[in-house]
């Protein structure tokens, strides 16, 4: 199975890899935009706090950190992964849809998921150097350099690895129900919304209500978020950075596992429909 | 393997049915649905070497039927068969042992080259890297593509994406493969072209096609046998001679003759038979023209009474009875 599957991820890498350089803007595009989002709540904090050094204080009164410029980059980066993982599978599979060029990679593999696999692989690694790219352009933009070139920074990058993992898979699982239904786009859309409320994008999840923090630590970019925070900033594990990790490992496994059933039944079950084309 | 494992036939397809169900959207809510019986109990079996055509007008369900071999689409009932394999149990299996062509330009990526589609779509399919490059270099030169093949897809003509396409079926080399409309869209060197190869393979490398068509022509110049569906059923199957003979067609025949002495008015007392029409040609000669079944047992007598009353013959036009025809009477109704 896997001399069938490398090439074929391996191929999907080096096609999601061209197409990227096709469109050159996009690169630009997702690099500022974390920078852009997090500069919303820098500014209107600096502002309310009625400037900077005050804005430090207050933040590190409640979260334990005066780096709030750094806390929201992070923040922003992952709301952005989250939403390009949850729109990745699902857009790529509706294009392919609507194109017609789905059938004919089923044709040539016999399955889609090696496919979105190296879709899926190529997503994180892009989301990987993105943070690195994008955390240099804030830090140095908000004069927090030496958070980026510290050893902790290592620490949140494999977390952030390790988080990617379930973010993908769980994207996995939610691009493998659009396949399927077809309302599941405007379900999206709700999504990402909710979950950016769940995750704790601009805050931590320890000030949500008991019952909403509760239900955030079953999505995989909870974990994820919290620890990168903690690592770079010494803010508050959930449990400890080895639980943490192997409470997202086991996520991220949980997660790709339902993503393979749900694409493999979806797969069938258009198959005896009307087929892979009808979008 | 399947039941057919050890036949040496590369398809066999036995009381196929596949239903759909479209519902037509009204501008609100009330949407109603249909049931649309795409294939009706369909059953064949091609040999190892044979091109076979399929045929019908539009919706006939030849389409549905290659998508069903191809593994794309699960039939409600009945089995198939390809090199072998189940299409419902060893779908992965199939696709290895065929190659498809779908109908389109749009099956392949846009933002590649086209020698990046090929090698995208040849990797993805399990072939090896040398092999790989050598079947494109070698594809490449064969149809012409130098001189496209690596600009952007995007950039090129609706002939040239058909061709790309055509050529992507033929990377594995597979001993069975589909082509559904290859000819659609192309120019007459393009399509000639496609033809052309297609009669190599089948003639020289002893390669299994299966073939839909809307063109009638590339059916009866290609297929050695035909099965013409309509309304998801097959109602004729058989080689294209077969098919023609199946039905009874009066043929139209005409011949231009010339009077040595111009006694053209007496002309249809040599000739003799009801329903026959006499008109002047513009190069001075004497057009005839009658309709008959018997064209064997006719054309000896006439032409016998014409030269014997020193009527010199110069031009005999029969009608043929064509796959239009046959196609006409047998899903049109038409005569």
């Amino acid at each position: 199975m896997l001399r069938r599957a490398i090439p074929c991820i391996v191929s999907e890498i080096r096609l999601e890899y061209v197409h990227m350089l096709r469109y050159k803007e996009w690169i630009l595009a997702a690099l500022l935009y974390p920078v852009i989002f997090a500069s919303l709540p820098i500014f209107l904090g600096t502002w309310i706090a009625s400037g900077a050094e005050e804005a430090a204080r207050i933040f590190a009164e409640n979260v334990g950190t005066e780096a709030y410029s750094v806390f929201l980059l992070i923040g922003a980066n992952m709301w952005f992964f989250m939403m390009t993982a949850l729109w990745d599978f699902g857009l790529k599979l509706r294009r392919e849809q609507a194109s017609g060029v789905i059938e004919a990679v089923y044709l040539s593999t016999g399955n889609l998921t090696w496919p979105l696999l190296g879709s899926g692989l190529f997503g994180a690694l892009q989301c990987l150097l993105r943070f690195v790219a994008s955390m240099i352009i804030g830090s140095i933009l908000y004069g927090t350099l030496r958070y980026i070139f510290s050893p902790r920074f290592l620490v949140c990058l494999f977390i952030l690895a390790v988080g990617l993992v379930g973010i993908y898979g769980f994207s996995f699982l939610i691009g493998s129900l659009v396949l399927r239904l077809k309302e599941a786009f405007s379900l999206l859309v709700i999504f990402q919304m909710l979950f950016g409320i769940l995750m704790g994008v601009f805050y931590p999840v320890s000030l949500l209500p008991y019952g909403l923090a509760f239900v955030s630590y079953f999505l995989p970019m909870t974990i994820a978020l919290n620890d990168m925070r903690a690592a770079l900033l010494s803010t508050q594990y959930v449990y400890n950075i080895f639980i943490d990790s192997a409470i997202m490992v086991c996520q991220s496994l949980l997660y790709l596992l339902a993503g393979f059933v749900v694409l493999k039944r979806s797969e069938r079950k258009i198959r005896k429909g009307v087929g892979l084309a009808s979008f | 393997m399947g039941l057919y494992g050890s036949t040496t036939e590369p398809v066999v397809a036995e009381n196929l049915v596949k239903t759909f169900h479209p519902s037509s959207k009204s501008l609100l809510f009330k949407n109603k649905t249909m049931t649309v019986r795409a294939l009706d109990g369909v059953s064949l079996r091609i040999g190892k070497g044979e091109c076979f055509g399929l045929l019908g007008p539009n919706g006939a369900g030849k389409t549905t039927l290659v998508k069903v071999l191809t593994t794309l689409l699960i039939p409600d009932s009945g089995r198939a068969f390809v090199n072998g394999y189940d299409v419902v149990k060893e779908p992965e299996k199939v696709l290895r042992s065929i190659g498809v062509m779908l109908t389109g330009e749009r099956t392949i990526y846009w933002k590649l080259t086209g020698r990046e589609n090929l090698t995208f779509f040849g990797k993805i399919h399990g072939l090896p890297d040398d092999r790989l490059r050598l079947k494109i270099e070698q594809i490449v030169k064969e149809f012409g593509l130098q001189s496209f093949v690596d600009r952007m897809v995007e950039t090129y003509s609706s002939g040239q994406r058909v061709i790309l396409s055509f050529c992507k079926s033929l990377l594995a080399d597979a001993q069975t493969i589909f082509l559904d409309e290859p000819t659609i869209s192309l120019d007459p060197s393009y399509a000639a072209q496609i033809r052309d190869h297609i009669k190599h393979l089948t003639k020289v490398e002893r390669r299994t096609i299966i073939l839909t068509t809307q063109l009638m022509q590339e059916a009866d110049l290609l297929c050695d046998r035909i099965a013409l569906l309509n309304r998801g059923k097959i109602v004729a199957m058989g080689t294209p001679a077969e098919l023609k003979g199946s039905i009874k067609k009066e043929h139209v025949v005409r011949i231009k003759v010339s009077a040595k002495d111009g006694r053209s008015a007496s002309i249809m007392n040599v000739v003799g038979l009801p329903n026959v029409s006499v008109t002047d040609a513009e190069d001075g000669c004497i057009q005839i023209e009658l309709s008959t079944s018997s064209v064997e047992e006719l054309l000896p007598i006439l032409f016998e009474r014409l030269v014997a009353k020193g009527f010199r013959v110069h031009h005999v036009y029969v009608s043929e009875v064509t796959l239009e025809d046959v196609f006409n009477k047998l899903v049109s109704g038409g005569a």
